[in-house]
């Protein structure tokens, strides 16, 4: 008899994702494209909501739907966190975290879709990595001008700005991806195994990454700023 | 009994046992993790205990601390990914 573990639970997951087409030199992956129907389908939520439903709310202040308190709670949580700090920054560190936890939340959920979600792509993560570092040193130098330069006098300082956006994307990347293979491994179950078992995997390995990987990217980089402008 | 165990034995030894064994090593950073999560978040609890009022900012560098200590936990479950997959 042979032990041959792999042949039981058959992963066919690659790191890098798949080119799916080519324009040019320019190589199409699969994570691309489910991230620009991510961008695709926030667009087309924020055009709605504002042409829509924001009119309408203004003028009537009686009658408060569900989704009206679901869409202010959210933009509170972002711009009360972003205000306490940020302090004046915050008016456009919020709205900034709120489209980048929009994208990471919808992205990840689009595996539900049966695409790749583009987060579980280490080329994602790190874009949105650098833009948190490019806002922290930004930031930073707006607020303290030459006085910041002082801060990077330590270089245990230069090292931990530095590795900030590459602590950004693999969180990301490590956390997104792990719940991809799993709900692999479970989607490629033997018969009976695979019928109820997705719907309880899901829930833990992507809608609570979707939420809580959101949520810790927005936390952090907004305590990075703060302690940058402080 | 015997031939069963050559045969692990021989699986062990071959290299993809050996990335298993890895990967399974790799694995093992949940243990600080864990650690590290049960005191951070009995630390906190005692704090907020000790100070109802000061349960916000003790929440929310919690979480910050919380973040970091996942964030080893994740590094562990990535180089597993990148032992077996690779």
């Amino acid at each position: 008899m042979s032990v041959m573990p792999q042949t039981v639970l058959a992963v066919s997951v690659s790191i890098p994702p798949e080119t799916v087409f080519n324009i040019g030199p320019l190589q199409v992956t699969d994570t691309m494209v489910s991230a620009f129907v991510t961008m695709l389908a926030l667009v087309l939520f924020a055009l709605v909501v504002r042409i829509f439903f924001i009119p309408r709310w203004r003028k009537d202040d009686e009658h408060v739907s569900g989704f009206r308190l679901f869409i202010e709670a959210m933009v509170n949580i972002f711009d009360s966190s972003a205000r306490e700090q940020n302090g004046n920054y915050g008016g456009f560190v919020g709205p900034f975290y709120f489209a980048l936890a929009g994208f990471i939340a919808l992205g990840t959920l689009m595996e539900l879709t049966g695409m790749r979600p583009p987060t579980s792509d280490l080329n994602a993560g790190l874009a949105l990595g650098l833009m948190s570092f490019v806002l922290i040193a930004f930031f930073g130098f707006h607020k303290k001008k030459a006085r910041r330069l002082l801060h990077y006098c330590n270089p245990i300082n230069v090292i931990s700005d530095v590795v900030v956006p590459f602590s950004l994307a693999l969180r990301l990347f490590g956390s997104v991806f792990s719940g991809y293979i799993i709900m692999h491994l479970i989607y490629s179950l033997p018969v009976y195994l695979n019928i109820a078992l997705p719907a309880v995997g899901s829930v833990i390995f992507t809608l609570f990454h979707a939420l809580i990987q959101s949520y810790i990217f927005m936390f952090l980089s907004m305590s990075f700023i703060g302690e940058a402008i402080e | 009994m015997v031939p069963v165990l050559t045969a692990i034995m021989a699986f062990l030894t071959s290299a993809d046992g050996l990335q298993a064994i890895g990967a399974g090593i790799a694995g093992l950073t949940g243990f600080g993790a864990a650690i590290a999560m049960g005191i951070i978040g009995g630390k906190s609890v005692d704090g907020i205990a000790r100070q109802p009022e000061a349960a916000n900012k003790i929440r929310s560098s919690m979480m910050l601390g919380l973040a970091f200590a996942e964030t080893t936990a994740i590094y562990g479950v990535l180089v597993a990914i990148l032992i077996m997959v690779l």
